[in-house]
């Protein structure tokens, strides 16, 4: 009704319609315009955020700036360097640490005048680190992460800014190193009966062949002990050549015509970074108290004589790359003696020993899983080349097969029938388990020792060495010295391990370690049990990183007769392994520039030549022209200017020169300068020096050298003039000048009698810092005037 | 019979209902117009604030280079934007001496007119 009547209704309809248009288009209007100011609030506010974000670009480039203040070259100074990764992960910790960097909270200025934005950096991460080993930089990338607030008229939120940037430093080849008892580029060379000793540690670059393909090593130097020579270094040994004893077919004989055996010995108290241990002649050994490091072999190559590791042996090198395409640049352990000497009684009681666990990453000869050369000669690429397919037993040899009562470490199968579609090293399992023993080494056989005393040691190694050369091979089969516990033995290896007197061959059947393999079932005594690994592979799960180095720990912890460990040691070597291991990484590097003070080594391949070469550059100082050596040359020639009494240079001296009547005062301290390497320096009293010398330091019988050494050497240019400090006179070894390196010519320093050199050792092991020249240079201060020792601080500190 | 009706209507609107009805006109279109108009300017502005940020953005990364590139008189003199509509001043502030090589500067963003229309603070990094 009502409804007819408004549609029908003519009056009154205008004014509902139009408030109802009206109210539509003011809604209209109404949104409109909230939208608009809705629009017009939000772009502010994007400005705003602007701002919060200028605010966090300006709290980075302000880090920035901190963090380059931070690496300035004279706030670097007091981090210690122990390779590329390492000072790097050192570097952003030292960020992480300054407090006004990381999770300071700082106002900036933004938007209008006044106006203060609050920043903070979250974190500093590292991201990348390169190491540009041409112009010596690492180059390490920083993950910046800010948060900043802003509150004005809007609220901008924590906004976060990340920026990722690159810095460099120069790689800190160490200006001024710490001084050692012996810092030397020539070889240290010990000969005739004598018994002498250096307390502190020793740095020696040494000798090296001139073709390092080829395989004989007895062209090396380093620390070499021989005829008769016993040295005792109480400290640390880093060298780039080998730590050894003996000259190869030596041939000295007696007064009735006789072989007379060589009988040196090396002992170190504390670790070995080398090359490698290696023993030539009769009767000779080397002892490391504590850990050996290696870049070759350790091997054995002497009658009757001992290598022995009392802690860790750590085999670095993978024989991976260039420089791993001759045996020597892969680390192993290798009794090769009875092979060289035709299985002759002396050659039998010839042995290897570690006390601890046994890190191999290398192998005698580098083969793959089917045994073949994994780096052929060059030009012998074919299958069927018999130098390309001789596959061995790795890693640790020899073997002692018992039909044939005859050593391997190469056992001849044909690799294109024998073993088609197996795994070379499971055929060996498989076909040899029984057969095979290995009596060269002996891993984890005796307790290590923890006193490191004289007195101690010495009873101690001459029961080990006794029970090490123990009758040959035949008897020990069946009376073997004392077998280590099941639980004991630990270590790593790539494929088979000829120790104890058996064969731990891998485990061909476990593919699951990521890379990782492990000595596994032993033929003959063992069980299965026996490897500590087991478990691992019972599990049949992979074998992950924190595993091992938890295995690890827990062995330390578990072998209470160690030394008190240095825990940073194992924390820095245990990753770097790992990464070894994994290929992330070059491990070896930190350990090498260890021993390269003065010089660094590189395999080279000439253009044209196909025979590798060996090239010795003096390290350089960083964004100089000199290097390090010349660099103390300099700088001590210098102090003659001082006109102190106590400042001896001796360069124009004529021959050789008698230090006793030069510093002849034994209550004074002395900086002997010597600049003309013909000039051999001459100690038989004592006498309490720093020296220099271009050429070569002989001590005698009576020397007793309170102090240290800085000695190059004699180089040879066509002959043995020159200083081994100039470019391109560091002698490389072969036929034509060997005997300049058996008789002691081209070393830096010789000892020809029984004699002392009295530095320091480092504390504990060769991370630590080293002590020696602060306390020496105190004594010197207290004899000396004040002036001189002031300026020895300022270029050895 | 409307059409007639109205054909027929002889009164027509008196002087009272034509001023009734302008006023209310005046009364609701007033408002609607204002608030198109006032939507159009915000619109405008709105534009504008977009380039602005935008311009902002530009100007902030060319002083950053600038400076890091230490072309300092360039950064000083060279600021003309005047075919987006704009131009900026920087002025440098006194250095932060816990922060080496670090350039503090205020920039104002104008408009051809000289109006003031965004101002920020920058902290910038350079080598030296």
């Amino acid at each position: 009704m009502k409804k007819n009547l408004l549609w029908k209704s003519k009056k009154g309809i205008s004014l509902p319609m139009i408030l109802i248009v009206i109210t539509v288009v003011l809604s209209m209007v109404v949104t409109l315009l909230s939208l608009s100011v809705q629009q017009l609030k939000t772009i502010k506010s994007d400005n705003h955020i602007e701002h919060t974000y200028f605010a966090g670009d300006s709290m980075i480039e302000m880090t920035i700036s901190k963090i380059y203040s931070f690496l300035d070259p004279t706030n670097l100074n007091s981090i210690p360097y122990n390779g590329y990764q390492d000072y790097a992960e050192r570097i952003c910790a030292g960020l992480n640490n300054e407090p006004d960097i990381v999770k300071s909270k700082k106002s900036i200025n933004t938007g209008a005048s006044g106006q203060q934005a609050i920043s903070i950096v979250k974190s500093l991460d590292l991201v990348e680190v390169v190491l540009d080993d041409v112009n010596n930089k690492i180059r390490f990338k920083l993950r910046i992460n800010t948060s900043t607030d802003y509150h004005t008229g809007y609220k901008s939120g924590s906004k976060e800014t990340i920026a990722i940037k690159e810095f460099e430093v120069s790689v800190p080849v160490d200006k001024k190193p710490k001084l050692a008892a012996i810092n030397s580029i020539g070889d240290l060379v010990a000969t005739g009966a004598m018994e002498s000793t250096i307390t502190g540690d020793v740095k020696v670059y040494g000798s090296a062949p001139k073709e390092p393909v080829k395989v004989e090593q007895e062209f090396y130097g380093g620390i070499f002990s021989q005829r008769d020579a016993i040295l005792r270094i109480e400290g640390n040994a880093f060298v780039r050549s080998f730590i050894r004893t003996g000259i190869k077919d030596d041939d000295r004989v007696n007064a009735l015509n006789e072989i007379v055996p060589d009988n040196s010995r090396i002992y170190i108290t504390k670790s070995a970074i080398a090359q490698g241990l290696h023993s030539f002649g009769y009767g000779s050994f080397i002892y490391v108290h504590k850990d050996a490091y290696t870049f070759d072999d350790v091997e054995m190559n002497a009658e009757d004589s001992a290598i022995i590791i009392n802690r860790n042996l750590f085999a670095l090198e993978d024989g991976a790359g260039t420089q791993g395409k001759f045996h020597d640049n892969s680390s192993a352990m290798v009794n090769s003696s009875p092979l060289y000497f035709l299985n002759s009684e002396g050659s039998l009681k010839s042995r290897i020993v570690v006390n601890g666990p046994v890190y191999l990453n290398g192998g005698t000869f580098r083969v793959n899983d089917n045994g073949l050369l994994l780096y052929p000669p060059l030009g012998l690429t074919a299958l069927g080349d018999i130098n390309y397919g001789q596959p061995q037993i790795e890693d640790g040899s020899i073997g002692w097969y018992m039909e044939e009562e005859a050593p391997y470490y190469t056992k001849f199968e044909d690799p294109n029938t024998d073993f088609i579609g197996k795994s070379y090293h499971a055929y060996m399992y498989d076909n040899d388990k029984d057969k095979v023993r290995g009596y060269g080494n002996l891993i984890q056989a005796f307790d290590q020792r923890t006193d490191d005393r004289d007195s101690a040691i010495k009873p101690f190694i001459d029961v080990m060495v006794k029970n090490a050369m123990k009758d040959g091979y035949s008897d020990a089969i069946l009376s073997f010295i004392d077998r280590p516990s099941d639980k004991k033995i630990m270590g790593i290896t790539d494929y088979e391990i000829a120790a104890n007197g058996t064969m731990y061959f891998m485990d061909t059947n476990d593919e699951s370690i990521s890379g990782l393999k492990r000595p596994t079932s032993t033929a003959g005594n063992y069980s299965d049990a026996y490897l500590n690994y087991q478990k691992i592979h019972k599990n049949g799960s992979g074998y992950t990183k924190q595993q091992w180095i938890d295995d690890w720990n827990n062995a330390i912890d578990g072998t209470k007769d160690w030394d008190s460990l240095d825990q940073n040691a194992y924390t820095k070597i245990i990753p770097a392994i790992f990464n070894k291991l994994t290929g992330d990484n070059d491990t070896s590097g930190p350990l090498y520039e260890l021993t390269e003070q003065f010089v660094k080594r590189t395999v080279t391949y000439p253009v044209g030549s196909a025979k590798a070469g060996v090239q010795h550059d003096l390290v350089t100082i960083p964004g100089e022209s000199t290097n390090i050596f010349s660099s103390y040359n300099k700088e001590l020639f210098d102090l003659e200017s001082l006109n102190d009494p106590y400042f001896k240079n001796v360069s124009s001296e004529a021959g050789p020169v008698d230090l006793s009547t030069i510093a002849n005062e034994t209550d004074k301290y002395y900086v002997i300068y010597n600049n003309t390497p013909e000039n051999d320096l001459i100690i038989n009293s004592k006498i309490n020096a720093l020296i220099f010398t271009t050429g070569r330091v002989i001590l005698r019988d009576g020397g007793d050298l309170r102090g240290c050494i800085i000695a190059a050497g004699k180089g040879y240019d066509g002959g043995v003039s020159g200083s081994q400090s100039e470019a391109g006179k560091i002698p490389k070894i072969d036929s034509t000048n060997y005997d300049y390196l058996n008789d002691g010519t081209f070393a830096g320093v010789k000892f020809e009698g029984s004699a002392k050199i009295n530095f320091a050792p480092r504390d504990n092991d060769w991370s630590d810092p080293e002590t020696a020249p602060d306390v020496f240079f105190e004594e010197f201060a207290l004899s000396n005037s004040p002036a001189l020792v002031s300026k020895l601080k300022t270029i050895f500190n | 019979m409307s059409r007639k009706l109205l054909r027929s209507n002889k009164k027509g609107f008196s002087l009272v209902e034509l001023i009734i009805t302008v006023t209310l006109l005046v009364t609701v279109l007033l408002p609607i117009s204002i608030g198109f108009i006032s939507a159009a300017a915000i619109n405008k502005q709105s534009k504008e604030q977009l380039k602005l940020n935008s311009i902002t953005r530009i100007i902030k990364e060319e002083v950053v280079d600038k400076v890091q590139s230490k072309d300092l008189n360039n950064v000083i003199d060279n600021t003309d934007h005047s075919s987006e509509g704009y131009k900026y001043d920087v002025t440098f502030k006194p250095d932060d001496p816990n922060y080496q090589n670090v350039a503090i500067c205020e920039v104002k963003i104008k408009n051809l007119s000289g109006k003031v229309m965004n101002v920020f603070d920058l902290s910038i990094y350079y080598q030296e």
